[in-house]
């Protein structure tokens, strides 16, 4: 199902579109309503919709689930009773249904075929036969449908790239010099393990998550750029690795995938309700840096940023996505730019080198003495003071100081940035640097008449860190039910404040 | 390669009689008989009295977490194979906190050296008992006895899949050092269970009798609940 909403979205930017493709199913290997959103536009910026247009389901009790979705002018096809089942079983394949399903989309929807064929001629590119059987069953799918109307498609010829948050993240990651990765398989992450183990990184799946911070922390030590990838549950166990990387300063980059929990939660949903775990997870203190990308081409520069600013300042890291932004397609017409920077610093093989998770002096022995431990304190907290950068400002018609100012974090971003196409008077600060708190929003946020924070978690962690910055109350539009936030949902909420 | 190069300037707190001195003796003798540079080796530590030792011996010093001293030598490992990587750590991190490391990396048979400093009791804590507290055992957390049969670390490893195998006494400097210098040489998992009583706590154990094998054992399941035999038990 997955495969049938890329080819999909691929062959809708083929004609110019933007496209969202959103994927939601139950945790269980095969079955159940798993389905995908596909979303189209020809401009940018898409949030996923609670109205459908088009429904095409296999089997009568998921059709039953979805057709009150519809809108205006809806329309809802059964996949069996419209025949794409039978031209599977003709070609003797029953997978090609789905194909057969996209060429009698295409056809509803008033596009010409050809550019369906386009897309998945090269998808199957090398393997003949079963690109033969896709192609037939793309072409009779498109023949169930007798209608004639032809829709206007976009000037071909738009650059649009099309990505998952994880493909985008991963880029990143490889151009970030990650050396080595410990993942222990977790939703929403699977994706990112499964593309690195086909990467010149060494790649370690460890026993658990405690072992996997640990070996990660190892192989930084010893010089490579490591990082590890989880989501809170096995955040939870690495928290303890967290912290002798906060006392020991071994740089290392964490990605949390958020899912909703607490605890196991529901497995395969989205969630922002990591913001507080991950801001003070682990007992004492030290200086940390929390990242959370808000598209895909924050998920490829922050990707390879976490890794220069682990070494830099010699701090965890912490890169925050859900899976909403981890498993989704966007599309966009240009990823962002990241430099790679290289930070020296002196590895065992060189010189002897200690790391330390007591309290040390600064040939990393262990120490108790109160003057050493002061003057440590102080240098590590001291780290990421003036660290700058960390948001984007999105300014309104009305200013700043006037309209109401819309405040979100990591994948909220483009829903948002398209809720505010029907709101111009509205401005919107974009936080993707929620930890240490971006000072230059703080200036900003501290101007403006009225501040709603949107977020995707019951209490609303971001609004909190705002009042505590600004001394002020903070407005909520929260959701926190597993599924993305919708624009009829900040137009609804908007109303209810 | 001299001993004194894996000195430090740092004073050593172990309490008179330790038996970490004799485990701190054969690691600097091993290392110079291998004549590995001080830089070229890393001891990833646990937590406990003989973890201590970061101080005390130069070399590439990690002092990790409690249970968690064999991960993060896996991780130096797999980054730089060129370093002769050693995870340090009493029974206490080695079979009850970070058991289930030992299991996989015996299993993994990842090239690094563990190093079991087995004093039958959590010392520094003064004195509770671990699961590798012999039955029977009054400490401070089983006044009426320890009801629990101990868990080996050999044995652990044996099954699991390590290919170097040793049991050795801390009193035994010279033996030991030879089967510290021989695990660090092999290639694959090796684990040496250094038997050191603990001179407060479990001074009921200090003198221990042992029976050196000759040569090692060809099949793994020999090794097996025989906690008297010492010497390199098993090499594959």
């Amino acid at each position: 199902m997955m495969q049938a909403g890329e080819t999909l979205s691929k062959a809708l930017i083929r004609l110019g579109f933007y496209t969202l493709m959103y994927p939601e199913y139950p945790s269980r290997i095969r079955g159940g309503d798993n389905h995908v959103l596909v979303v189209f536009s020809s401009e940018k910026y898409l949030a996923p919709v609670e109205k459908i247009n088009l429904l095409l389901t296999f089997g009568r009790e998921n059709y039953r689930k979805h057709e009150n979705e519809g809108d205006e002018g809806f329309e809802g096809y059964e996949g069996e009773e419209i025949g794409l089942k039978e031209i599977a079983k003709e070609l003797g394949n029953p997978l090609v249904a789905n194909t057969a399903g996209l060429g009698f989309i295409f056809k509803v929807l008033g596009f010409e075929l050809k550019v369906l064929e386009e897309q998945i001629r090269e998808e199957f590119k090398g393997k003949e036969e079963i690109l033969k059987l896709n192609l037939e069953a793309a072409e009779k799918g498109y023949e169930i449908s007798k209608r004639q109307s032809k829709r206007q498609s976009e000037t071909k010829g738009k650059d649009i790239i099309n990505m998952s948050g994880n493909e985008a993240l991963v880029e990143g990651i490889l151009e970030g010099g990650c050396g080595f990765a410990s993942i222990y398989p977790m939703t929403p992450i699977n994706s990112i393990l499964t593309m690195l183990a086909k990467s010149k990184v060494t790649l370690f799946r460890p026993e658990d998550e405690i072992a996997g911070m640990m070996a990660a922390l190892g192989a930084s030590y010893a010089g490579k750029r490591a990082m590890v990838a989880t989501s809170g549950g096995g955040f939870s166990l690495m928290v303890e690795g967290l912290g002798m990387a906060g006392m020991a300063e071994i740089p290392i980059v964490c990605i949390v995938g958020q899912r909703t929990g607490p605890s196991t939660g529901m497995a395969t949903f989205s969630s922002q309700a990591d913001l507080n775990f991950v801001t003070s997870a682990g007992q004492g203190e030290f200086p940390r840096i929390v990242l959370a990308p808000g598209d895909i081409q924050e998920c490829y520069r922050l990707g390879g940023e976490a890794f220069n600013l682990a070494e830099k300042y010699r701090v965890p890291v912490i890169l925050l996505t859900d899976k909403y932004l981890s498993e989704s397609r966007f599309s966009t017409d240009k990823m962002g730019i990241f430099e790679y920077k290289q930070f020296l610093r002196t590895l065992p093989g060189q010189t002897v080198v200690r790391a330390n998770s007591y309290e040390h002096d600064e040939e990393g022995f262990s120490c108790d003495d109160k003057a050493n431990r002061e003057r440590m304190m102080k240098k590590r907290m001291g780290k990421l003071v003036g660290l700058s950068g960390g948001f984007e400002g999105f300014e309104g018609n009305e200013g700043w100081k006037k309209g109401m100012t819309l405040v979100g974090w990591g994948s909220t971003k483009e829903i948002i940035l398209d809720f505010l196409k029907d709101h111009k008077e509205f401005s919107f600060v974009h936080i993707w640097r929620p930890w240490p708190f971006p000072q230059e929003a703080v200036e900003i946020l501290k101007r403006a008449s009225r501040i709603v924070a949107i977020e995707g978690n019951y209490s609303g962690q971001l609004a909190d860190l705002i009042e505590k910055n600004i001394f002020r109350k903070v407005g909520r539009i929260l959701k926190d039910n597993g599924r993305p936030f919708t624009k009829q949902e900040i137009e609804n909420g908007r109303k209810n404040l | 390669m001299a001993e004194k190069i894996f000195d430090t300037n740092q004073e050593i707190t172990w309490c008179p009689g330790c038996a970490g001195y004799g485990f701190l003796t054969a690691v600097k003798n091993a290392l110079s008989k291998a004549e590995i540079a001080p830089k070229d080796a890393v001891m990833v530590y646990d937590i406990g009295c003989s973890a201590n030792a970061i101080n005390f011996l130069n070399v590439c010093g990690v002092a990790a977490l409690h249970g968690r001293s064999i991960p993060f030598a896996v991780g130096v490992k797999m980054a730089n194979p060129n370093l002769t990587v050693i995870a340090q750590g009493g029974e206490g991190g080695i079979v009850t906190e970070g058991a289930n490391h030992l299991i996989h990396a015996a299993q993994r048979n990842d090239d690094i050296t563990v190093i079991i400093n087995n004093n039958f009791v959590f010392a520094l804590t003064t004195g509770q008992a671990s699961a590798a507290t012999p039955k029977g055992l009054k400490t401070r957390s089983t006044p009426a006895g320890n009801p629990f049969e101990p868990l080996s670390a050999v044995d652990l490893a044996a099954v699991a899949g390590g290919t170097f195998i040793a049991r050795t006494n801390a009193f035994e400097i010279q033996k030991t050092t030879e089967v510290i210098l021989q695990a660090i040489k092999h290639k694959g998992f090796s684990l040496v269970e250094i038997i050191q009583p603990c001179v407060v706590w479990t001074k009921e154990l200090v003198k221990q009798e042992g029976e050196w094998v000759k040569k090692p054992f060809g099949d793994y399941k020999e090794v097996l609940g025989k906690e008297k035999l010492w010497g390199i038990l098993y090499q594959k």
